[in-house]
């Protein structure tokens, strides 16, 4: 009999697993648990999820290739995966696998919800624009020129400009899915970012924490002040006005390799 | 004691010192011997000469009384021995010793030999062919002949004792005693050991003093210094040089050991930073774990309205206090994560105003004046720019949280230096800050050391290092307590990079 799940976990972490299960029954969540890759491919041939919450770094199977097994078969379901801070590297190259976002260790329980109502949103809107018009086909709408913009999934991109200076920003799609922003807190002028780590929280209405990730590494040299006074500007024009930080990279040919082209 | 080159040198110089003396002294005793002998035989020549002359008179009249007390009186000077004449037959007709009169010569013996060898003619002989030397008593004594020619007043006097064809009438012989000559020679021959003695103690001793200043005492301070850099104390120093290959030598000497401890504190603090980092990336992964179940649960646990405000209280600080731990892991791991430089060609100063433009607004806000002094033509370096624009970044933040006081100045300058045949960038930056405590400037490059409290994370100067050290380069920091402190770092100019100034003056 196939069940219907919203969330399958795959983490061989008890403590870890029981905590997000904790977290996201709480949340009203239909949640299963599994602590192997293999295991979860087995649950995904008689069962439904829409979302699998699943670490990076498993026994046999790694998180990555998980994602690609299953997205072979069932392209519809969303991951996010979960990972140590020293493996944020894996977690970049896990977007071009077509990891939905991830979340790194530790983590508590707004960021946990954040990351994941965010997906929840992200397919029901899906869902209501399929729905609505199968016909409109085009996934992002540029104000600027395409070809420009490197990305981090759908997640954040960044464009090279001049004088060795990169612009970064997030998707379209992501405030989207983040609901009404309470407050976006941007990085100080100076910092130094890592590919894959936080550069910008956005705190939505219902006190989720959502990450950005920065798509490059880099020093922080400009912060965008009007986007903290406006902070609709994100959703309305995020290629343009929008924009986050500008930074000076300092590892922009190999981690373009990381990134996909727009 | 003997295997001391000073002594070896000492041995070897004194010794070939010593045979010159000993051969020269051997020639002169040798020659001054010839020139006594000389000297004697041209006195005792002519001492028979004056005999001869002096009783020629009487002996034409042969008065023979008379000749024999004339070669009486004579024979009394001083070393004359004997005098005697024999006529051609050989027969002693007179000496002053009366015992051998009217005996006969030897014909064979004595210095008769020189005219009657063969039968030959009789001839004029030279003094040398005319004298003997001989021993007789146990006493040696000298001797010399002089023939007595037939002349006309000869043989026309009127006692018609010798005819007319006669050539020889008879030989004056004369005898003299050595022994004053001997002498002479003996004291001779000791005076000239003695000199020769003490030249070969006066050059031993200079000789010696002249070692052991030259070469003993610096090659005795070699010793002893690269003793102790082995027993490992590296900051011993030779102090005393002169100025010759020795003290070039201990310069150089030096000059290692300085650059032995720099390259031992730089290897170990890679090593450190190194192990650091691994270590850390275990831990932090292993860490991650445990921290997400605290993490979580308490951020569940503060949802739970349940909960007195207390208690909420409580369970705020483990997850406020959690995050700080995931916040010190993050660190961790973005130090430990350093990369390898990605090298490019690129000008140290246009890195370093643009380090200093991105600091601009901190400068502007603290009121701190940037003084550039920044050798133009400067070479371009084949480095990471990125990496050592952080480098600047950090050393600048670094001064200006060092600042406090009225001088409110960061100086910061470039200038091409040659070093072992190899061109050095020596960038350096100094502020007018409060200084850096002696006993804490070993340790400023140590991750996690800060002075900053919660405001630093202790690694700007420990990445500073790490970018420097994978560059191949050098840091050094001067500080005073209350005037500042000043960075100083040396970049190679790697061959990979292009001198273009040319190219651009031209261009």
């Amino acid at each position: 009999m196939a069940k219907q799940f919203d969330i399958l976990i795959v983490e061989d972490e008890q403590v870890v697993s029981n905590v997000a299960n904790r977290i996201l029954m709480s949340a009203g969540f239909n949640v299963d648990m599994v602590y192997d890759a293999e295991t979860a491919l087995e649950k995904l041939k008689q069962n439904e999820y829409k979302l699998i919450l699943s670490d990076l770094m498993l026994p046999n199977i790694s998180g990555i290739e998980l994602i690609k097994k299953v997205k072979s078969t069932n392209p519809d379901i969303l991951f996010i995966i979960i990972t140590g801070y020293a493996k944020l590297e894996n977690a970049v190259k896990s977007f071009k696998a077509g990891a939905f976002d991830f979340i790194p260790k530790p983590f508590d329980l707004e960021e946990l919800l954040g990351v994941v109502s965010r997906a929840m949103k992200h397919l029901s809107q899906k869902q209501a624009s399929v729905n609505e018009k199968k016909q409109s086909q085009t996934k992002h709408t540029f104000n600027g020129e395409t070809g420009e913009y490197f990305c981090l999934g759908e997640h954040s991109w960044a464009k090279p400009g001049k004088g060795n200076l990169v612009t970064i920003g997030v998707g379209k799609t992501f405030p989207a899915r983040v609901g009404t922003i309470q407050q976006i807190e941007l990085p100080f002028i100076n910092t130094e970012v890592w590919q894959g780590n936080m550069c910008v929280r956005i705190i939505s209405e219902d006190n989720l924490i959502n990450m950005v990730w920065t798509p490059l590494s880099g020093n922080v040299v400009e912060i965008n002040q009007k986007v903290k006074k406006n902070m609709e500007l994100i959703n309305t024009d995020p290629f343009n006005h929008g924009w986050l930080i500008k930074i000076i990279p300092t590892n922009l040919e190999y981690e373009l390799g990381n990134l996909s082209r727009i | 004691m003997l295997n001391k080159i000073s002594y070896k040198l000492i041995l070897a110089v004194g010794s070939a010192t010593i045979s010159i003396i000993l051969i020269f002294s051997f020639f002169i005793i040798e020659s001054q011997q010839k020139a006594m002998i000389e000297q004697l035989e041209q006195f005792s020549s002519q001492c028979s000469e004056t005999i001869k002359s002096g009783t020629k008179y009487d002996m034409l009249l042969n008065q023979m009384e008379h000749t024999y007390n004339i070669i009486e009186t004579m024979s009394e000077q001083e070393g004359l021995e004997k005098i005697r004449i024999f006529n051609k037959l050989g027969e002693i007709i007179y000496s002053t010793n009366k015992n051998e009169l009217h005996q006969m010569v030897d014909k064979k013996a004595e210095s008769c030999f020189a005219c009657h060898a063969e039968d030959a003619p009789l001839e004029k002989l030279t003094i040398p062919e005319r004298t003997r030397i001989f021993t007789s008593n146990d006493k040696k004594r000298f001797a010399i002949i002089n023939p007595i020619y037939n002349e006309p007043s000869c043989w026309q006097s009127d006692c018609h004792a010798h005819e007319k064809n006669q050539t020889v009438l008879g030989v004056l012989d004369v005898t003299m005693s050595l022994d004053k000559v001997e002498q002479q020679i003996s004291a001779n021959q000791r005076r000239i050991v003695m000199f020769a003695l003490s030249a070969i103690l006066a050059i031993s001793f200079l000789l010696w003093f002249l070692v052991q200043n030259l070469i003993g005492k610096p090659v005795e301070q070699l010793v002893k210094a690269t003793k102790k850099v082995a027993e490992g104390d590296l900051e011993y120093k030779i102090k005393q040089f002169k100025n010759d290959e020795l003290g070039h030598l201990g310069l150089s000497f030096n000059e290692m050991t300085s650059n032995l401890v720099t390259t031992q504190r730089q290897l170990f603090q890679s090593d450190k930073l190194a192990s650091l980092g691994r270590l850390t990336a275990g831990i932090a992964h292993e860490i991650n774990n445990p921290l997400t179940g605290v993490l979580s649960y308490a951020s569940i646990l503060l949802k739970n309205d349940d909960f007195s405000s207390e208690v909420k209280e409580d369970l705020e600080v483990i997850v406020r206090e959690s995050k700080r731990c995931r916040e010190i892991v993050k660190r961790l791991l973005d130090f430990a994560r350093q990369e390898p430089p990605k090298k490019s060609n690129f000008r140290i100063n246009e890195v370093i105003n643009r380090a200093i433009s991105i600091l601009d607004n901190q400068f502007n806000i603290k009121k701190i004046s940037i003084k550039k002094k920044l050798a133009e033509n400067l070479p371009e370096i084949y480095a990471d720019a990125n990496q050592i624009q952080q480098v600047f970044i950090n050393l600048l933040v670094n001064a200006v949280d060092a600042i406090d006081k009225e001088n409110r100045e960061i100086h910061i300058s470039t200038m091409l230096r040659k070093l072992n045949n190899m061109d050095y960038i020596t960038i350096k930056v100094k502020d007018s800050g409060r200084g850096i405590p002696r006993e804490t400037r070993t340790k400023i490059f140590e991750p996690f050391y800060t002075t900053k409290g919660q405001d630093g994370t202790g690694l700007g100067l420990a990445v500073v290092w790490g970018i420097i050290d994978k560059h191949e380069g050098k840091i050094t920091v001067e500080s005073e307590i209350d005037k500042g402190t000043t960075f100083t770092i040396e970049l190679p100019v790697n061959e990979n990079s292009t001198n273009k100034v040319e190219e651009e003056k031209h261009g």
